[in-house]
């Protein structure tokens, strides 16, 4: 629950998301990472998407979602639309 | 003259132990790797016991990112292909990889997939459903994986055939080796059911046993107070080579594998041919692959789940086949030990098998108690016996139906078994 603690902000939530996802420590997963070269493939493009759209609480059009190259246009995208903090933990 | 196929590399993850030398001391010492099940709550279940696997660790098998994308049926098999594989001392670097194949059998596959994405599918609709659920919970996906793995390009398939599935894999598997169509096979098979939806689709088919208070005795075959198969997890995998190919690069041999039967009930979907005839007819298939006679068979490893029916049906197609021999013939259940591993099963006893011939000893039947008069074979009760084995069967049979039989002989040198 947001509120417990410092609220999370949304670049922090996409970037465990990816790093969960790819496999990878957080560490190794910062703004200017460029998602294919972590290794993403289109399904975990699609997994990305579900994820955010499940923690972020939006939901990002597919085609710009596919437009991404680095983790900072992700962070971006969910940015316009719900401002720098994520809205769950 | 066919081609002669020998068993070279044993790897098994199981309730027990998974350490191969480990795993075989604690089933002849009788130690049961049934116990009361953790991974998820079982208030509202009227079973609450299994073979469960608790120490398994995906990321010691394959990277973060990899596991996600892998059900526990398909971790559960790369582990043990990782294990056979080592076991058998193969460098795939050093192999044709066009005559080296895979054939694992599951029975039901990712069923936590289905489960989980079932969930997420009722709690948040179609467009949250993961792009990864089809590949993850396909019964060819072990198959696929383990071949992706070590970039294998020969035969690769999958059999689903229930409970005889790993079987049926490594009697194709040793078909496949010996007509030519590869020199190496990597088979078995694999299974991860024990979920909430695998325990209550086995319970109400009232196919397991209930015994709550003590499930360590619950798996009891051939005993006279038997009530039903505990449900298992795990997988075994073997790695079947030709003969020439294994004495090339000086392979340790366990076994030859000789026969090959299988046949079909016809007749019920769940519950066996109560008069086993066509058990009897797997098993004289087997035989005849071998060019053995009854009397040659030192050892069966019994299908033997511990269900009151089918242990019935099993004790006479054994007697149908076997005949007065049949009485001198050691009949054990090592499911007595394991529970059912379902599709991954008869893999499993097949290595036990294995084991069996290479040490001269024949695990027991363990929690036989009360003799029942309908199963009066010699089954080997609790106490492992010291015995030179030259030619061993396996038992397997499965809902749908199916009967397989498998032949494996010890083998003694190049002149052993000479046939045409």
């Amino acid at each position: 629950m947001a509120g417990l603690g410092k609220p999370i902000t949304v670049e922090e939530r996409i970037i465990q998301i990816v790093a969960d996802i790819l496999g990878l420590r957080r560490e190794q997963v910062g703004r200017e990472s460029v998602l294919t070269e972590l290794g993403a493939d289109p399904y975990d493009l699609v997994e990305i998407e579900l994820e955010i759209e499940e923690y972020c609480g939006v939901s990002i059009d597919a085609r710009r979602l596919r437009r991404a190259k680095k983790v900072g246009d992700l962070i971006q995208l969910v940015e316009a639309q719900i401002g720098p903090l994520a809205t769950k933990e | 003259m066919r081609r002669r196929v020998v068993i070279t590399g044993l790897g098994t993850i199981n309730s027990l132990n998974s350490d191969l030398e480990t795993f075989w001391s604690l089933l002849c010492e009788g130690k049961s790797g049934i116990g009361y099940i953790e991974k998820f709550d079982t208030s509202d279940f009227a079973i609450k016991f299994g073979g469960e696997i608790k120490d398994f660790e995906p990321t010691r098998w394959v990277d973060a990112r990899e596991a996600r994308r892998l059900d526990p049926f398909a971790l559960y098999a790369l582990a043990a292909t990782q294990l056979a594989i080592e076991d058998a001392g193969l460098d795939f670097q050093e192999e044709d990889p066009y005559e080296c194949g895979v054939l694992i059998g599951s029975g039901i596959g990712g069923l936590r997939e289905i489960e989980e994405q079932h969930t997420r599918l009722l709690e948040k609709g179609p467009s949250r459903i993961s792009p990864h659920m089809i590949p993850k919970l396909m019964v060819n996906a072990a198959s696929g994986q383990v071949s992706i793995r070590y970039g294998l390009r020969g035969p690769c398939s999958a059999v689903a055939t229930a409970c005889a599935s790993a079987s049926n894999a490594l009697g194709d598997a040793f078909k496949i080796i010996q007509r030519g169509d590869a020199d190496v096979m990597i088979a078995g098979g694999t299974e991860a059911a024990l979920l909430p939806m695998g325990l209550a689709g086995f319970t109400a088919l009232r196919a397991l046993s209930r015994r709550n208070d003590a499930p360590e005795r619950a798996s009891r075959p051939f005993d006279k107070d038997r009530d039903g198969f505990v449900l298992s997890e795990g997988s075994a995998v073997l790695i079947l080579e030709e003969l020439e190919h294994a004495k090339r690069r000086g392979a340790r041999i366990y076994a030859e594998f000789v026969g090959y039967g299988m046949s079909s009930d016809g007749c019920h979907i769940t519950a066996p041919e109560p008069e086993g005839l066509g058990a009897a007819r797997a098993m004289a298939s087997a035989l005849r692959d071998a060019g053995l006679e009854p009397q040659d068979i030192d050892y069966i490893n019994a299908h033997g789940t511990s269900t009151p029916l089918g242990d019935i049906a099993e004790t006479k197609a054994i007697k149908r086949i076997f005949g007065e021999h049949a009485y001198k013939i050691p009949v054990s259940s090592t499911k007595s030990q394991m529970g059912h591993l379902l599709g991954a099963s008869g893999a499993l006893e097949l290595l036990i098998c294995c084991l069996a011939i290479r040490d001269g000893v024949i695990p027991p039947t363990i929690n036989y108690e009360t003799p029942d008069p309908e199963c009066d074979l010699d089954y080997v009760p609790n106490v492992a016996r010291k015995q030179q084995l030259r030619y061993v069967m396996s038992n397997s049979f499965g809902f749908g139906g199916h009967n397989t039989a498998l032949v494996i002989a010890r083998y003694d040198g190049p002149e052993s078994r000479c046939r045409g």
